[in-house]
């Protein structure tokens, strides 16, 4: 950022929809400036207005039921929503572009993408259909797709996601536009992926000097990429500043909250810090200062008076829309905290032991002829122990057999080999009697909570409902009073239990699921994604349950998910998967503070750190090219496709998960070696 | 693509042979054929000798043998009715029924698109209404009736094109009319539906985000994608044709293959009705075919998914 020069401003916009339903009032003034070649991040909870601001500023919002009701959008001193249709139609792609969550969907999938870049450039200029399709290739090239001179003749549904992210960028550079938005370019993509589409997206903007606009509700991308943000919350920018200066004295509360509910892979506090209650409904949005009920800080005038963004006294370039800014500093995390829990201490007997789990989905051959082609291997050969009250993380990126796990320790599936012994018992060999009383030992907890709950049933029924199926956990009479307590104890209203899903919001149902797992008094509970569809605000205080809720009824669980971040929060020991193995495995800190494997350190290193000073930013890890096929993986050690330490005989010999340092911590790299790529702080 | 391709076509292959197994079992198997040609006070010596004819002396599976033999080298025996071979009196019908079955698609198919798209740029507009009330009419229309109206209007009233006969491009108009509104209504309807469901995807948005125009967006890109049901329903409509031409060929005197298949019944004539069965299922089979190479180019998934599985 040599000289400045603002490229686009944005001024009190505002959006409306009008449906059947009523009036959301979706962005309700919204204002920020982009200089040229900064990168503005807008932060915000789901549904707090991001895209829908986007889209305005884009000219694309759906119309009807959208409407831009005020605001002005200056992009180089020209004011985009007083152009006609087709003025504004040339400046998109041209002076301003966007691209999109999911890459895959946002392209055609009835054309190759070299069409489909072609189209484009032709769009804006006179070329001939060859040389637009070598410079679709030059495009596809700069966005680093591999032999892009074949890939050009490809269709969408072809890439992976990663790779289809590329190509939207390519599709989006085409023109070379002076700003560029992203709305969640990386949310959809693994970790290891994620650092990569973001290096790029830096690298292109740093080459072009245009603006990047990025939306994003993950405060650790942010912080590694933003120079400055705007922090919105019901349709509203409540602070902007600086990216340094607004994480470390975050000027508004509902910064504060946001900066405290994150779960960080460089900290372990026993316990995140939630921001109470939820995000406000569109329709009804609180008067005065839309975030009153939820504010510590709120007292009587923010009820009344809506507060304007004003700049911050000594703090240059930082505005804030709070009307007690004044009192934020010093009342950070205290405020709000309690105190750090420590674990029960792990009983002899484990309550689980997989031996050898194998999972394999056998392709069926589609024509008759021809024999079975293969089959996937979802699980090929998983071992561990869980101890009572103990908490098992079982991270991974999407489609490593995570998921295949734990739905073959529920017995929903056939275990192809292998055994688990639960509470003694082999699990695999129950029937009858003995497998109802293990299904009700072992609950569930989905990543979905709108799917798992019976729409029909009141929150109450739901919860009560395993009571009729397994008789005697609990005399009828006592039903309504200890489906009530449930609800209590799960941090919902008593009263909620004649209400249906449908009226509680994501987190709402995502206790309503706990309470309902908790009523079959399960010794083990495997939670699948419990939090990773919520808000970062909701999902810490799903975790901060379900951390209370397994202290008191001493409970194993076995926590999956793709965030290293929030497992290292609640998680005694770590077992970190890679295309169906397990390839490191120990106790929270030795994997958090001394990872062995080469898949665990990049995982860890690619991890975004909400701290745009920490310096992890350095000793980035990051992986080339995605995982392969499960159909056919690798020969020797699966990870040598992506592994920086490969060597020849990786190719040859499988590692065995063994304990090579003899501190009870197995790594299945044959050069294993600590590195600490993540310090601990304070 | 080939392997695809390639077992769309044994498909039809098997439905061949269903389609000839039907057409035997109830040509057989409920009630007496032979009764059924020669009607109840014939001789029995003339039943005797029809019997023969039909081979109807054999044993089933023999028959069956037979049957299907004669059906592959397209034999299906000697007309009762014009004394001649059956199938190449059949075969003779063909260019009428589908020059009629051609212009109503034709008709109905840039028509149909065309309001389909109309309703679905502006749903719930005044266009969209009347569009609406347009294509429900389509589909929920008797073919007699319509084709009656149009008599009633056209040739009665204003002396414009005749009622009846086969010639030039004025005994062609009022059959074509009737046939086409029915296809014209069901096409515009899923064009409608189609077009919307694209529409709301996030490939249109981000299309639009690269600046191409509005045009480009919903007749190049949506349209490709909304294609698809399209073509089903063509297809289905094609086939639809075929049998709404038993009636308006009928009414309009057209001398094509429904009139035949109406003229063999009244007739008893159970080679020439087993002969236009038969043409009439492989017309649709062929067709079916078609759409699925059409799918392929449409669709590059389908393309795809079956080469890698070759
Ligand atoms: N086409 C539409 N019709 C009606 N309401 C809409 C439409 N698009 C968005 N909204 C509403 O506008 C509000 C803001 O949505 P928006 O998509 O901008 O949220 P967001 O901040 O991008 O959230 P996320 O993080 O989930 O992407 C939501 O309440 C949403 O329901
Ligand atoms: S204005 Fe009041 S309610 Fe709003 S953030 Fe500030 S203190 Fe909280
Ligand atoms: S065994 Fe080889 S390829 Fe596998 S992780 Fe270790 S160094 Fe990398
Ligand atoms: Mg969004």
């Amino acid at each position: 950022m040599a000289q400045q020069e603002t490229l686009l401003e944005v001024r009190d916009l505002r959006v409306e929809f009008r449906t059947a339903a009523g009036l959301t009032r979706a962005v309700n003034g919204v204002n920020f400036t982009l200089e040229r070649g900064e990168t503005l991040a807008i932060l915000g909870e789901s549904g707090s207005g991001k895209s829908v601001s986007a889209q305005a500023i884009m000219g694309i919002v759906d119309s009807p039921p959208g409407k831009i009701t005020g605001g002005s959008v200056r992009l180089q001193g020209e004011d985009l929503l007083q152009l006609d249709a087709e003025a504004m139609r040339q400046a998109r792609g041209h002076r301003i572009a966007m691209i999109f969550q999911d890459a895959q969907a946002a392209l055609d999938p009835a054309f190759t993408v070299g069409q489909q870049i072609s189209e484009t450039l032709r769009s804006g200029s006179a070329l001939s259909p060859q040389q637009a399709e070598a410079r679709a290739i030059d495009l596809l090239e700069r966005v680093q797709i591999p032999e892009a001179r074949r890939r050009v003749h490809d269709y969408p549904h072809q890439f992976s996601g990663g790779m289809a992210q590329r190509v939207m960028i390519a599709l989006a550079l085409a023109l070379e536009p002076e700003v560029l938005i992203a709305d969640e370019p990386t949310t959809a993509l693994d970790v290891t992926v994620q650092a990569q589409v973001m290096q790029l997206l830096s690298e292109l903007q740093a080459e072009s000097g245009m603006g990047l606009i990025l939306i994003t509700h993950d405060l650790g991308v942010v912080a590694e990429v933003a120079d400055r943000v705007a922090v919105m919350y019901a349709g509203k920018v409540v602070e902007t500043g600086p990216i340094a200066a607004l994480y470390a004295r975050p000027g508004h509360p509902y910064s504060v909250g946001l900066m405290d509910s994150m779960p960080r892979v460089d900290r372990q506090e026993g316990r995140l810090l939630a921001i109470r209650g939820s995000p406000p409904n569109l329709m009804r949005i609180p008067a005065g200062c839309a975030f009153h009920p939820r504010c510590a800080l709120a007292q009587e005038r923010c009820m009344q008076e809506t507060p304007a963004l004003l700049p911050l006294p000594d703090e240059p370039g930082r505005h804030s829309a709070c009307h007690f800014v004044a009192d934020i500093p010093g009342r950070r995390r205290s405020e709000l905290s309690a105190a750090p829990t420590g674990k029960s201490a792990a009983s002899e007997e484990p309550l689980l032991r997989v031996e050898g789990l194998v999972k394999h989905f056998p392709l069926r051959s589609r024509s008759l002829l021809r024999r079975s082609p293969g089959a996937v291997k979802a699980v090929d050969g998983v071992d561990f122990e869980l101890y009572r009250g103990e908490t098992l993380g079982l991270v991974g990126e999407s489609g490593c057999g995570k998921s295949t796990v734990a739905r073959t320790l529920l017995r929903l599936e056939r275990a192809t080999a292998g055994r688990a012994w639960f509470a003694g018992e082999d699990l695999f060999a129950l029937r009858g009697e003995a497998l109802r009383r293990a299904r009700q030992h072992i609950q569930m907890v989905f990543q979905d909570p709108y799917s798992s709950l019976n729409p029909r049933m009141t929150a109450g029924a739901i919860v009560a409902e395993p009571w009729e199926v397994h008789e005697g956990l609990a005399p009828r009479n006592e039903w309504r009073a200890r489906a009530r307590d449930l609800l209590q104890r799960v941090g919902l209203d008593p009263d909620d239990e004649r209400r249906y899903p449908h009226e509680f919001s994501g987190g709402q149902r995502q206790r309503i699921g706990i309470a309902r797992a908790l009523a079959f008094n399960p010794q083990l509970m495997i939670c699948d994604e419990p939090v990773s569809a919520l808000d970062v605000s909701i999902q810490a205080q799903i975790v901060n349950l379900l951390q209370d809720l397994q202290q008191e009824f001493g409970i194993a669980v076995i926590f999956i998910a793709h965030d290293l971040s929030v497992v290292r929060h609640i998680s005694d020991r770590v077992a970190v998967m890679y295309m169906g193995r397990i390839v490191e495995t120990g106790t929270r800190d030795q994997i958090y503070n001394q990872p062995t494997h080469p898949y665990t350190q990049a995982l860890l290193s690619a991890v975004p750190v909400p701290d745009p000073e920490s310096e992890l930013r350095q000793r980035r890890i990051i992986l080339e090219g995605e995982v392969p096929g499960a159909l056919d993986p690798p020969s020797g050690c699966r990870f040598r496709t992506r592994c920086w330490k490969a060597a020849p005989p990786c190719a040859q010999e499988v590692p065995a998960l063994i304990d090579r340092f003899g501190h009870g911590h197995p790594s299945a790299c044959l050069f294993a070696e600590a590195r600490a790529p993540v310090p601990v702080d304070g | 693509m080939l392997a695809y391709l390639g077992r769309r076509l044994l498909q039809s292959v098997a439905v061949t042979f269903v389609v000839l197994s039907l057409v035997f079992v109830a040509g057989r198997i409920l009630g007496d054929p032979v009764r059924l040609v020669v009607g109840i006070e014939a001789s029995e010596e003339r039943v005797q000798r029809v019997r023969e004819q039909l081979n109807l002396n054999q044993p089933l599976g023999e028959q069956y043998a037979t049957f299907i033999g004669d059906a592959l080298s397209l034999q299906f025996g000697v007309s009762f009715w014009q004394k001649v071979p059956a199938l190449p009196r059949v075969l003779e019908r063909i260019p009428a029924t589908l020059t009629l079955a051609a212009a109503a698609l034709a008709l109905a198919l840039p028509l149909g698109i065309t309001l389909g798209a109309l309703s679905a740029l502006r749903p719930w507009s005044r266009v969209d209404r009347i569009t609406n009330v347009i294509s429900l009419g389509g589909v929920s229309i008797v073919e007699f009736w319509l084709a009656l109206m149009l008599i009633l209007i056209f040739p009665v009233r204003l002396g414009w094109f005749k009622t009846s006969g086969y010639g030039g491009i004025e005994y062609f108009v009022l059959p074509a009319l009737t046939l086409c509104y029915k296809p014209l209504g069901r096409i515009a309807q899923i064009t409608r539906s189609a077009l919307l469901d694209e529409l709301a995807k996030p490939y249109v948005k981000a299309a639009r985000a690269r600046g191409l125009k509005e045009r480009r967006v919903v007749f190049v890109h949506a349209l490709k994608n909304a294609a698809v049901p399209v073509l089903t329903i063509s297809g289905d409509e094609l086939a639809a044709l075929l049998n709404g031409a038993i009636i308006v060929e009928t009414v309009f005197g057209w001398p094509g293959i429904g009139r035949l298949t109406i003229q063999a019944l009244e007739r008893r004539d159970l080679p020439m009705v087993e002969a236009t069965v038969f043409v009439v299922a492989i017309f649709i089979i062929v067709t079916n075919l078609l759409v699925d190479m059409a799918y392929t180019w449409l669709n590059p998934r389908i393309r795809f998914s079956a080469a890698g599985d070759a």
